[in-house]
């Protein structure tokens, strides 16, 4: 048996179910495919073992690209859900494009331009003095006392986007506007507490 | 829905290629068209800006490279290419890099959920006023990693400064964000943009929540750092603000990012008050949407050009009075706005008598915010007098003013 043989003699053994070991064994004419020798080589990889399983299977499928495009868009052919995964694949194109073209833009001029750093040139310019210890200080407490506040409204914020969703549509009836009033005046509450107790003040 | 994306998928299936491999194409060519016309529009935003402050301080402006100036911008970015990026000693390397490309990031994301027209839309998602929200906190943390990186004590205070003043300002500028949201019930942009399509497309909820458009406005000024909000950079104090250590490309990043993100914040200040697209004629088949995306982009230029109206005209704000605007009148103003909004809209009342109500209570807040400015400004005017007047003279003068 050569060494080929025997690891995917191992894989298909590891592989578990006898589709997948025929699958990975096998090529289209019941001969080891490359593929198929690729796969169990990069068995000795340290993936998960689920993980492992669903690439050798998909590998074996003859249109792989089609497929791998397939889970995105396949089997959801019902307009809504179907409309909304596209409109999240834009996203992710776009978040992709998003930071390469910065990225671009910087190796770009990094390339082009000199690259000559001296002692004096890398050093930090606080209008022409030397910098005295370490630049990461002590700050102000007033900007934690900005950030708490803030987190306090960012929170009321994400609750009340539901709420104006919701907002009037048949089943939202007084008591939850009620209480939806009632949310907003604790807020309205804490922000004359907190003015009162000058944590608004600027110094 | 999805109609630009549509148009493209069929034009490649057309061309014989399988469906699934057409939709793919067609949203990589969408988000490399909005990835490539953002620095496009940035170098037109910022010879626009030189050219309008130059009118407004009586100067010509750039006139030299190419005609009427137009190309004085490419000029400056081939400059900014060709010049040495600086990394200063013992800066953060993750933090010092990231910044930048983190900033021009979050705003290239935030177009696309822009409703440009009827149909062209980026990625319509269900819940696009939520999603600029949340993109919108990006800048912020691109700022604060620029000042934590530098290693400079100037930009780490610029830095702590900057969110100290985006993190105020985000309040007011979500709540009057949530007003609209309330009355359409809606927070899918092209959903709005209809919403707004009444009276021959003139149905625009600035005019039934002036005071909510004008708050979002002056909150997105703040947003986008710029006057009379940009004490961040103040040349005088802080020289550069959390990017004084940045040099070409990088320092070219930050740029770009602030101009994108005045145009996306104007962008989104049309989407949500001026009625996105709408406009007579857009109903009209075939030239419909392509007048909607020629009125999307004049209205928010319209709103750009009044943003460097107001950066030519007022001087910088004080870093306690920046504070005080947010925290004691925009924020209660628009936790006002907002209850009186639910009040209202709970009502078993027809929809004009809403609307009505709703415009009614605007004009209030619009009536209460002049007066607390007004008198502001006047007490400011005897305590600056005061304050110049002779030691000897102050308590035996009479103010100038009376308050």
């Amino acid at each position: 048996m050569s060494q080929t043989l025997r690891k995917q003699a191992l894989a298909g053994s590891v592989f578990g179910t006898l589709e997948a070991q025929q699958s990975i064994l096998k090529g289209p004419n019941d001969t080891p495919s490359t593929l198929s020798g690729a796969v169990s080589l990069c068995y000795t990889c340290p993936l998960s073992r689920p993980v492992k399983k669903g690439l050798a299977k998909a590998a074996c499928t003859p249109n792989f690209a089609r497929r791998l495009i397939g889970i995105w868009c396949g089997p959801m052919k019902g307009k809504q859900s179907w409309l909304m995964l596209v409109n999240y694949a834009f996203i992710l194109i776009l978040s992709v494009f998003g930071i390469i073209l910065p990225m671009t833009a910087i190796i770009a001029g990094w390339v082009l331009g000199p690259r000559k750093p001296d002692p004096v040139k890398t050093d930090i310019y606080e209008s022409g003095l030397n910098t005295i210890g370490d630049t990461w200080i002590q700050f102000r407490a007033q900007f934690y006392l900005i950030g708490l506040v803030f987190l306090v409204f960012d929170l009321e914020v994400v609750f009340l986007f539901p709420i104006a969703m919701a907002y009037g549509r048949p089943g939202f009836g007084l008591a939850a506007a009620l209480v939806t009033l009632l949310f907003m005046l604790f807020l309205i509450v804490g922000l004359v507490y907190d003015w009162r107790k000058g944590g608004l003040e600027w110094q | 829905m999805v109609g630009w994306l549509e148009t493209l998928t069929e034009v490649f299936t057309g061309a014989g290629l399988p469906e699934e491999i057409a939709i793919a194409i067609g949203l990589v060519v969408g988000a490399l068209t909005i990835a490539l016309m953002a620095p496009v529009l940035a170098l037109v935003l910022i010879w626009l800006l030189r050219k309008v402050i130059s009118r407004i301080q009586d100067r010509i402006g750039p006139n030299r490279v190419g005609p009427f100036g137009l190309l004085q911008t490419v000029a400056d970015a081939l400059k900014l290419v060709s010049k040495e990026t600086i990394t200063p000693r013992n800066s953060d390397f993750i933090a010092y890099n990231l910044a930048p490309i983190l900033s021009v990031f979050g705003i290239i994301m935030i177009f696309a959920v822009l409703p440009f027209s009827d149909g062209i839309v980026g990625a319509d998602l269900n819940v696009g006023v939520l999603y600029v929200v949340a993109l919108g906190s990006i800048g912020i943390m691109a700022a604060l990693m620029a000042g934590w990186g530098s290693n400079n004590k100037y930009a780490l205070l610029s830095g702590f400064r900057v969110v100290a003043q985006l993190l105020s300002y985000e309040i007011p500028l979500v709540l009057s964000m949530l007003t609209v949201v309330l009355l359409a019930g809606t927070m899918r942009f092209s959903s709005l943009a209809r919403a707004q399509g009444n009276f021959l497309g003139f149905g625009w909820y600035i005019f039934i929540m002036p005071a909510a458009a004008l708050i979002f406005f002056v909150c997105s000024l703040a947003e986008s750092e710029q006057t009379p909000f940009d004490l961040l950079e103040a040349e005088s104090e802080l020289i550069a603000g959390f990017h004084i250590e940045y040099s070409g490309m990088r320092f070219a990043m930050f740029f770009l990012a602030q101009f994108l993100n005045a145009f996306v914040l104007a962008g989104v200040t049309v989407a949500l008050f001026l009625g996105g697209w709408q406009g007579p004629g857009v109903q009209l088949p075939g030239i419909g949407p392509w007048l909607g995306l020629l009125y999307f982009v004049g209205k928010t230029f319209f709103i750009y050009l009044l943003q460097i109206w107001v950066k030519g005209t007022f001087p910088r704000l004080r870093v306690d009075q920046m504070m005080s605007l947010c925290w004691k009148m925009l924020v209660p103003l628009t936790l006002g706005l907002l209850a009186w909004q639910m009040i209202v809209q709970v009502l078993p009342w027809p929809s004009v008598a809403i609307n009505v109500s709703i415009l009614a209570g605007n004009i209030l807040v619009l009536g209460i915010g002049v007066a607390v400015v007004s008198r502001y400004l006047r007490l400011e005017m005897v305590r600056t007098k005061r304050a110049f007047e002779p030691q000897s003279l102050i308590g035996t003068v009479e103010p100038a003013v009376k308050v």
